[in-house]
């Protein structure tokens, strides 16, 4: 117990200290972290302003109406935001280290080569995303006029997270595939793709497309779970679903990286 | 005795590679039907190396060197063989063991580019767990020692390329390593950088007892760090031992550099030994060692010799005979 408590104390030390670094790195560049900025919010407001045209024509898209629909695209960006200051541009550009031979130092240092591997670069302009998110889950209550319980938000917590680790092990069994081929930044465009997906409800596809978004390519449940706490339309019946999932495709996506390193041929030097 | 720090029992790795035949054609054929070779980059060797010790690793290039190293590293898993080091199995990548190695890639570069050493320093003291004092005293002697100390805060894009393999070293050394695998680390230094590292290799191998083994392209920095050399040619060992008898058992000729008040034809010195040098006033031959003696003589007798020096052939050149012999 003991241990476990040094080791979490060590691996949080670790995460702000790389925290930092990156903070530090990207305001090297200053113009370029702030064109960043204008570009994801750019981006955001894109996405906004196509669900808004969409809800003057209709009154509700697969059960969502328009605040619960915004609910559910503040969940999106919130966990985009989170996987973009944790993992996801470690896991990203996974393929340039590879290539470039520069995870040989990665494998040679005592900590878990997971661990190391995926907070290693975080993103910080995608600050943006949790503001606009948090901005949009404030206009949402405004419009309905429902403000969510404590408990509401804390199972909508709990949510996110699970849902961060069925994105972060899903996506990163795609990136595994660079110890195999060593160039895949192809997969990004799957991935960017993807993203897309889930910001829409579960509830839009029907039949095998439902199933295959959730299960076999599950990007489009992650948000949706979530957001269905906030609209008090979530059962626990979901959420331990999610956790159990969760669990599992983790335990994969480790052994698939695990197993993957071992065909990492290097770069010569 | 004690026991090795390194033992390497019939150590081999192969690769699988795909051949393509040059231009479209070729690559639109290696899209559908692809050939594979495998190529054998390490093949069956052995070695024990002592506690301490500082060894030479030679070869040309794609010889097998960097690719012993990264299996030592635990970065590369190995098609066969067995390695222990300090009684770990390298590529299982122990925690403990790599608490206690570090490897210097001198073409690669673990230091945060956008940002100062120090940081990537402090990020390793925290990786390794380093306890503040240690790393501050660490810290203090490695920087005082390669003379880096005013550049610890300069953004790691801006350093000279001497300078950045300096604070390599450190941010490789700030851990206190037992074993330390140092590839090409003075490869592209100029000649004062180059010798300022090798002081610093020698003097860190004497007093932290540290096991080295280093891979250079560059004879003299062997000659001067290393008494015990194993030369990899083709992924396997074709020597293991040490450097002065390397020389002498490779080395069966001695070098005789002549000067001449007057020219002399190439023609005339014909079977006077083998020329390495021409020039109609001076002439380099590789004399046989049982001959040399009366070789020079025949020279002060029959030539217009102004000047003859007898050199040791240099060990660049004894390695090129060895690399260019026929493998047996």
């Amino acid at each position: 117990m003991k241990a476990l408590v040094s080791n979490i104390k060590f691996y949080l030390r670790l995460y702000f200290c790389l925290l930092g670094f990156n903070f530090q790195s990207r305001l090297a560049y200053r113009g370029e972290f702030i064109l960043s900025l204008v570009s994801v919010s750019t981006e955001l407001t894109v996405r906004l302003v196509f669900l808004s045209v969409v809800y003057s024509y209709i009154p509700s898209l697969a059960g969502w109406t328009y605040p619960q629909m915004l609910l559910l695209f503040a969940s999106s960006f919130i966990l985009e935001a989170i996987a973009w200051f944790t993992w996801r541009a470690s896991i990203f550009k996974l393929h340039l280290v590879v290539q470039d031979g520069s995870f040989d130092f990665l494998m040679t240092k005592p900590v878990s080569l997971l661990f190391i591997t995926a907070f290693r670069r975080m993103d910080l302009e995608d600050v943006a995303r949790v503001v606009v998110g948090v901005a949009l889950l404030m206009f949402s209550f405004h419009l309905s006029g429902i403000f969510p319980s404590v408990n509401q938000w804390l199972l909508w917590m709990v949510g996110i997270s699970l849902a961060q680790v069925v994105y972060f092990s899903f996506s990163l069994m795609l990136k595994t595939t660079s110890f195999w081929t060593t160039q895949t930044s192809e997969i990004n465009y799957v991935m960017y793709s993807l993203d897309r997906l889930n910001q829409y409800p579960t509830h839009l596809y029907t039949g095998f497309v439902r199933f295959l978004f959730t299960f076999i390519i599950p990007v489009t449940f992650i948000s949706t779970l979530p957001a269905q706490f906030l609209t008090g339309t979530a059962s626990w019946l979901g959420l331990l679903g999610l956790a159990g999932f969760a669990g599992l495709i983790f335990l994969l996506a480790r052994w698939v990286f695990y197993t993957s390193i071992k065909a990492y041929s290097s770069a010569s030097s | 005795m004690s026991t090795p720090a390194i033992v390497v029992q019939n150590l081999s790795k192969t690769y699988s590679v795909t051949k393509k035949e040059p231009g479209v054609a070729g690559s639109i054929k290696h899209l559908f039907s692809r050939q594979s070779f495998s190529t054998i980059a390490v093949d069956h060797i052995s070695f024990h190396i002592e506690p301490g010790e500082l060894v030479g690793f030679l070869g040309p290039n794609g010889a097998g060197k960097t690719t012993t190293l990264k299996m030592l590293s635990g970065i590369l898993y190995p098609s066969s063989g067995q390695v222990s080091v300090l009684g770990y199995t390298p590529w299982e990548r122990k925690r403990q063991y790599q608490q206690q190695f570090s490897i210097v890639l001198g073409q690669k570069n673990q230091l945060w580019w956008d940002l100062p050493a120090l940081n990537s320093f402090l990020l390793n003291k925290e990786i390794y767990r380093i306890p503040e004092t240690q790393f501050n005293h660490t810290l203090n002697k490695l920087t005082d020692l390669l003379e880096v100390k005013d550049v610890l805060n300069t953004p790691v894009r801006k350093l000279s390329l001497g300078q950045r393999m300096k604070c390599e070293l450190i941010a490789a050394l700030l851990h206190s390593p037992k074993v330390l695998f140092l590839d090409e680390p003075t490869i592209g230094l100029d000649v004062v950088s180059q010798l300022k590292m090798r002081d610093f290799i020698r003097d860190y191998n004497q007093t932290a007892q540290t096991t080295i083994i280093l891979t250079s392209h560059y004879m003299e920095d062997v000659e001067a760090l290393c008494k015990r050399v194993i030369i990899i040619h083709h992924g396997q060992l074709i020597y293991d031992g040490s450097l002065q008898k390397l020389i002498a058992k490779h080395a069966d000729h001695k070098e005789l550099k002549v000067t001449f008040v007057s020219p002399v034809a190439e023609s005339q010195l014909k079977g006077m030994g083998k020329i390495l040098e021409y020039d109609p006033r001076r002439v380099v031959l590789a004399v046989p060692k049982k001959t040399y003696k009366t070789i020079s003589s025949d020279f002060l007798q029959h030539f217009p010799v102004d000047d003859i020096l007898i050199d040791e052939p240099n060990l660049d050149d004894v390695i090129r005979d060895i690399f260019t012999q026929p493998q047996a």
